[in-house]
C-alpha cells in the first residue's frame, strides 16, 4: 500500500533527482556562455589548506582587473623585469601547465606548489595549493641547518657516509652524470617544486630557485611560474586568502 | 694595509700544514686580516637582502584591501571560504534584487529555475537571506528547501 510518505518519499527523490540533473545541465549549459580554464578544462579543484577549492576564471565578461597588480610599472630596481628563466636549465611554465601541475603532482603529492613571497605578500591572497616558503629561507647556505630542514621536507635525503668510493673516483674524473646525487643529498626522492611570486617583475622566487640550486637541487625538478600573481589576477583566476 | 685573500706564506703556516697549529698563529695579524676580511665581504651580501626585503615591506603596503578583495570576491567558486571584507561584501550585497537574480541566473541556472517556481514571498525571502550574507551554496539548499515546502 501506497503511503502518505511514500509519496512524499518518490517526490523528494524525483526532484533531488531532477536538481541533479539541471546541475548536470548547468555545467553543460554554462559551457556555451561559460568561460573555461581551457577549450577542454573548465576548472580544477585544489585543495587549500584542507578545503577544497575551485579555480576558475572571473565569469563577468565586464570585469577589469584593479588594485595593486593592475600596475604596469614599479620602481626599478628592485623590481625590475625578469629573465624567462632565472638560471639556466630551469623551465619557466605558465598557466597551462600550472593546472596540469594541480591536477597531477600536486594531487598525487610528487609536487609542491610555493609561493616564495614574504609573509606579508601571501597574506594580501595566494594561489590556491600554495605553500608559503619565503624566498630567504630558500637562499641560505647549503651547510645551513635550516637549509637542510627545509630540504629534508622537499624529500631529499641526506647522505651522512658521502660518496662512496666509485662515485668518488668518477668525480674526481668528471664521469658522474647523475643530477639526483650530490655528496651531501640524494635527491632521487625529492618533490617537484613549481615556484612563484609577485609576476615577471619579482625577483623573490628566482632568488629561491637560485638558492635551491646552489644547494644542489635538481634542475629538472624545479619549475618557475613567471607570470605569478600579477598574471594569475589577470585572467581572474582564483585566489585565495590565508587564514590568519 | 694590503687587501687580498693571500695565505700568508710563513713558518707558522708551514706548522698548520704539518698538523701542528701553535696558539699563536691565532693571535697573528695575518690570520686576523683573513677573519675581518671574511666577515666584511659577508656584511655587504646581508646588507644587499636586508635592503631587498625593506623594499619589499613597504610595496606590500601599496596593496589596497578593497580593491585586491574586490578581485577575490569575484573569482571565487562557492567552495572557496569567504574572503569578502565587509566593505565589498556590503558593497554587493547592496546591489538590487535584479543583479542578485542576474548572477543567480548566471551562475546557477538550475538553481534559478527552481527560484522562479517560488511565490514572490519565498523569493523575498532567498534574496533577504542573500543580503544577509549567504552564501551561494546555502542560497541554493534554501531554494530547494522553500520548494519542497511549497
Amino acid at each position: 500500500m501506497i503511503t502518505r510518505s511514500h509519496s512524499v518519499f518518490a517526490v523528494f527523490s524525483v526532484l533531488v533527482l531532477f536538481f541533479n540533473q539541471s546541475v548536470a545541465a548547468d555545467e553543460l549549459k554554462l559551457s556555451q556562455d561559460f568561460y573555461p580554464l581551457t577549450a577542454d578544462k573548465p576548472y580544477v579543484h585544489v585543495v587549500h589548506e584542507g578545503q577544497s577549492i575551485k579555480v576558475q576564471r572571473v565569469q563577468d565578461p565586464d570585469y577589469q582587473l584593479r588594485g595593486y597588480f593592475a600596475k604596469t610599472v614599479r620602481k626599478c630596481p628592485p623590481f625590475c623585469i625578469q629573465p624567462i628563466s632565472p638560471a639556466p636549465g630551469i623551465l619557466t611554465i605558465g598557466e597551462v601547465e600550472l593546472f596540469e601541475f594541480l591536477e597531477r603532482e600536486l594531487r598525487d603529492g610528487s609536487g609542491l606548489l610555493i609561493d616564495a613571497r614574504t609573509p606579508s605578500w601571501y597574506s594580501k591572497g595566494t594561489i590556491p595549493g600554495s605553500v608559503n616558503i619565503p624566498f630567504s629561507q630558500m637562499s641560505r647556505p647549503a651547510d645551513d641547518p635550516e637549509m637542510a630542514a627545509l630540504l629534508q621536507r622537499f624529500g631529499a635525503v641526506e647522505r651522512p657516509e658521502g660518496p662512496g668510493f666509485g662515485e668518488k673516483l668518477l668525480r674526481d674524473w668528471g664521469w658522474h652524470d647523475d643530477p639526483n646525487l650530490t655528496e651531501d643529498w640524494d635527491f632521487s626522492q625529492a618533490l617537484k617544486l613549481v615556484l612563484w611570486c609577485n609576476g615577471p617583475e619579482c625577483g623573490q622566487s628566482p632568488r629561491a630557485i637560485r638558492g635551491l640550486l646552489a644547494a644542489g637541487y635538481p634542475k629538472d625538478k624545479i619549475l618557475y611560474y613567471r607570470g605569478g600573481m600579477q598574471m594569475w589576477q589577470l585572467w581572474g583566476l582564483t585566489t585565495v586568502v590565508p587564514e590568519k | 694595509m694590503r687587501l687580498g685573500l693571500s695565505l700568508p706564506v710563513s713558518g707558522r703556516v708551514c706548522a698548520i700544514s704539518a698538523g701542528r697549529v701553535p696558539w699563536q698563529h691565532f693571535a697573528s695579524p695575518h690570520f686576523i686580516r683573513i677573519l675581518v676580511l671574511s666577515g666584511a665581504l659577508a656584511t655587504p651580501v646581508l646588507s644587499a637582502q636586508d635592503a631587498y626585503l625593506d623594499e619589499l615591506a613597504a610595496e606590500v603596503e601599496k596593496i589596497q584591501d578593497q580593491g585586491d578583495l574586490e578581485q577575490q570576491a569575484t573569482t571565487t567558486g562557492e567552495d572557496v571560504p569567504e574572503v569578502e571584507s565587509a566593505a565589498v561584501g556590503d558593497a554587493q550585497r547592496g546591489a538590487s534584487r535584479e543583479a542578485f537574480e542576474r548572477q543567480l541566473e548566471r551562475r546557477y541556472l538550475g538553481s534559478f529555475r527552481f527560484y522562479e517556481r517560488l511565490p514572490e514571498r519565498s523569493r523575498q525571502e532567498v534574496f533577504e537571506e542573500y543580503r544577509q550574507g549567504a552564501d551561494m551554496s546555502e542560497i541554493r539548499k534554501k531554494i530547494i528547501s522553500r520548494l519542497l515546502h511549497r
